[in-house]
């Protein structure tokens, strides 16, 4: 039932790539630097995990890039669908957070998916309460970065 | 022509169903419900027109399960196919939904290509 950090890391570096490189055509890589937003307008959309792992997925980036991101999900001119930009954040880190999911799953964990919610943020809101493990990730790529997080904590069973 | 309803919470996940939809070429006039209640609510009303239903799992209200479970149970509504459109990707939740609803007609996994979702929903429906 118990899987590692490294673990982790790797099943949401899988799910980061299937979402946005194989899926969205944006060609982003982990990268060892941390992001910087220097002042932008910043966009926090979070998952809620419950279950044999509880926690949550997060994903922080510019409004801009949200922009992008979403023109690239519609194919649309960005100023089309002002309104749409948190839902389609909310939506991608839908994504990423079911194949995370999905991914644990092979390691016994079973657990429930919360609604995605998308709010002005930075990257300390998302916080990490005690007893809880992060796993942090900066992307950068085709144009935009963001940060990926989960914080988590595996429930404690008796062998 | 029978009539294609999309249960997506997110907004910009139906719009890009309905485009994929109507790039492919069918021609069905499609109904829009942004929760499990909402259509429930849609259906009552229009269920003889409704040829096919592509439903998210993870929604506000009544989740997608929940809805196709209720379709299942209602004569007039439990012979329309549904094809599950979800992040739910496992097999405990693929065979769950398999449970829900007889009918269920096809599972895409999230995310997906417009030519998968094209493809199920050709199985499932003639294009006109």
């Amino acid at each position: 039932m118990a899987v590692n950090n490294d673990e982790i890391i790797s099943q949401l570096k899988a799910a980061a790539e299937k979402v946005f490189t194989a899926n969205l055509r944006l060609f982003v890589r982990p990268v060892s630097c941390d992001i910087e937003f220097e002042g932008a307008e910043t966009l926090l959309s979070t998952v809620d995990f419950t279950g044999s792992l509880d926690g949550a997925l997060g994903l922080c980036l510019s409004s801009e890039n949200a922009f992008k991101i979403v023109s690239k999900m519609l194919d649309a001119d960005p100023n089309q669908f002002t309104c749409d930009v948190y839902d389609g954040i909310g939506e991608v880190v839908n994504m990423v957070a079911g194949l995370l999911k999905n991914g644990l799953s092979l390691y016994g964990h079973k657990m429930q998916l919360g609604i995605p919610k998308t709010r002005e943020g930075v990257e300390n809101d998302f916080r990490v309460p005690e007893g809880f493990s992060k796993v942090k990730l900066n992307y950068s790529g085709s144009g935009i970065s963001f940060i990926l997080m989960f914080v988590y904590k595996q429930a404690i069973y008796e062998s | 022509m029978k009539k294609i309803m999309v249960v997506e919470d997110s907004s910009v996940q139906r719009k890009i169903i309905v485009k994929i939809i109507q790039e492919a070429g069918f021609k069905n006039e499609i109904l829009e419900a942004g929760d499990g209640n909402i259509a429930i609510d849609i259906l009552s009303e229009h269920y003889s027109e409704v040829g096919l239903i592509l439903c998210d799992w993870n929604m506000p209200n009544i989740n997608g399960l929940e809805f196709i479970r209720a379709a299942a149970n209602v004569p007039a509504v439990k012979g329309i196919p549904i094809i599950m459109v979800t992040t739910e990707g496992t097999d405990e939740k693929i065979s769950e939904a398999k449970k829900a609803h007889p009918n269920l007609a096809g599972y895409i996994p999230k995310p997906f290509t417009p030519q998968k979702l094209r493809e199920v929903i050709d199985s499932v429906i003639p294009k006109n």
